[in-house]
């Protein structure tokens, strides 16, 4: 006997495609279409339904056309100043999240997201958000759309600004008449990292 | 006058099945030590009563294995019937899903399952020819009666947490 096409089903919003009210037997499914900026997947998948319990397949589309996101964290007014223990939310332009919690800025202050699905011509816009600061600043609130095209990589610097912001006043005097200051001089400040 | 025909364990309840005087079948329900009958279990398509048995004549046997997808299926109750639709052995199947099933005459049977919940017979009334001189093993098959279903969550490959949607899956029964 030939196969019996039962039917279709479309996934939702969370990917969920539902086949429901099959008696027990053997079964074969296959995706017929992929969503938009993914390649479908032709692998024909067989499965024996034997009881009511639900049988629950996962599977994945890779994107077609990808791009890369790289966030770089540093202390705000201190390019060179890179924070490292810093984790990101990234996100679709829906605010659906593909990482929801990454892993911490290395040593460099940064972290990458890699193949993000774009399109060419219809560059994809990614919603990047702090989700833990580094230890000792204060969290950026700051919601940034970052824009990926095909092929490249994005950018995005994310600044933080120290919760306590201390100062360093220097007075310079002649040697031998301590009351008078010396005007005129410049000195350089320097981070020395551990 | 009544023969005790069988006992069994349904639903954690003891019951018998007796063959009485007129030839008919009756279950029922052991109570105090001594066996009151309750209700008569075969189906109504079916003729209640049974020609005289000649017990000096062969006894033919028929060993059913009784099985769902996965595994025997035991405490299934089992009627044979011969071709007038007479009941004219019945039995329950034990854990590894066997049941012996005697009859007198050589001849058409059909066999038959009560509805063992939540399994269902597929083969509902098979026929067979059963010689009293020839005992036969027979595969009896039982399904789920419960409909199945099956959920696909579709995923981008990079970031799985990622689901997608708008992916249309087909689905076809293989036979």
């Amino acid at each position: 006997m030939a196969d019996i096409l039962i039917g279709s089903a479309l996934t939702n919003e969370n990917g969920l495609a539902a086949f429901t009210g099959l008696p027990p037997g053997t079964y074969k499914y296959v995706q017929a279409s992929a969503p938009t900026g993914y390649t479908l997947d032709p692998t024909e998948y067989t499965i024996t339904i034997s009881t009511a319990t639900p049988v629950e397949e996962d599977h994945t589309n890779s994107p077609t056309e990808t791009g890369t996101i790289t966030v770089t964290k540093h202390v705000a007014g201190f390019p060179n100043f890179v924070l490292p223990g810093a984790t990101f939310k990234l996100a679709d332009s829906n605010d659906k999240p593909l990482v929801s919690v990454s892993s911490p800025t290395d040593s460099n202050g940064a972290i990458s997201f890699p193949n993000v699905m774009t399109i060419t011509g219809t560059p994809q816009t990614y919603h990047l958000t702090e989700v833990a600061a580094p230890a000792g600043y204060e969290p950026n609130t700051t919601e940034f759309n970052v824009e990926v095209d095909v092929g490249q990589t994005a950018e995005q610097n994310v600044p933080n600004t120290p919760s306590v912001q201390g100062a360093l006043d220097i007075t310079l005097t002649d040697a031998n008449y301590t009351e008078y200051g010396l005007q005129g001089s410049n000195y350089n400040l320097f981070l020395v990292t551990p | 006058m009544q023969i005790l025909a069988a006992v069994f364990v349904e639903k954690n309840k003891r019951f018998a099945l007796i063959l009485n005087s007129a030839g008919r079948y009756s279950r029922t329900r052991r109570q105090k030590s001594t066996y009151t009958e309750t209700e008569v279990v075969l189906p109504k398509s079916r003729k209640r009563t049974v020609p005289y048995m000649n017990h000096c004549r062969n006894i033919g046997s028929l060993n059913l294995y009784c099985y769902t997808e996965q595994l025997p299926l035991c405490r299934a109750c089992i009627f044979l019937t011969d071709s007038a639709g007479t009941c004219v052995g019945s039995g329950i199947t034990n854990s590894w899903g066997m049941v012996c099933l005697p009859f007198y005459h050589d001849g058409f049977y059909r066999i038959w399952a009560a509805d063992s919940s939540p399994f269902q017979p597929v083969a509902q009334g098979l026929g067979i020819c059963l010689n009293t001189l020839c005992p036969k093993c027979l595969a009896f098959p039982f399904r789920t009666a419960g409909e199945g279903s099956l959920l696909i969550t579709l995923r981008d490959k990079n970031y799985p947490e990622y689901t997608l949607p708008k992916g249309v899956f087909t689905l076809w029964r293989i036979y």
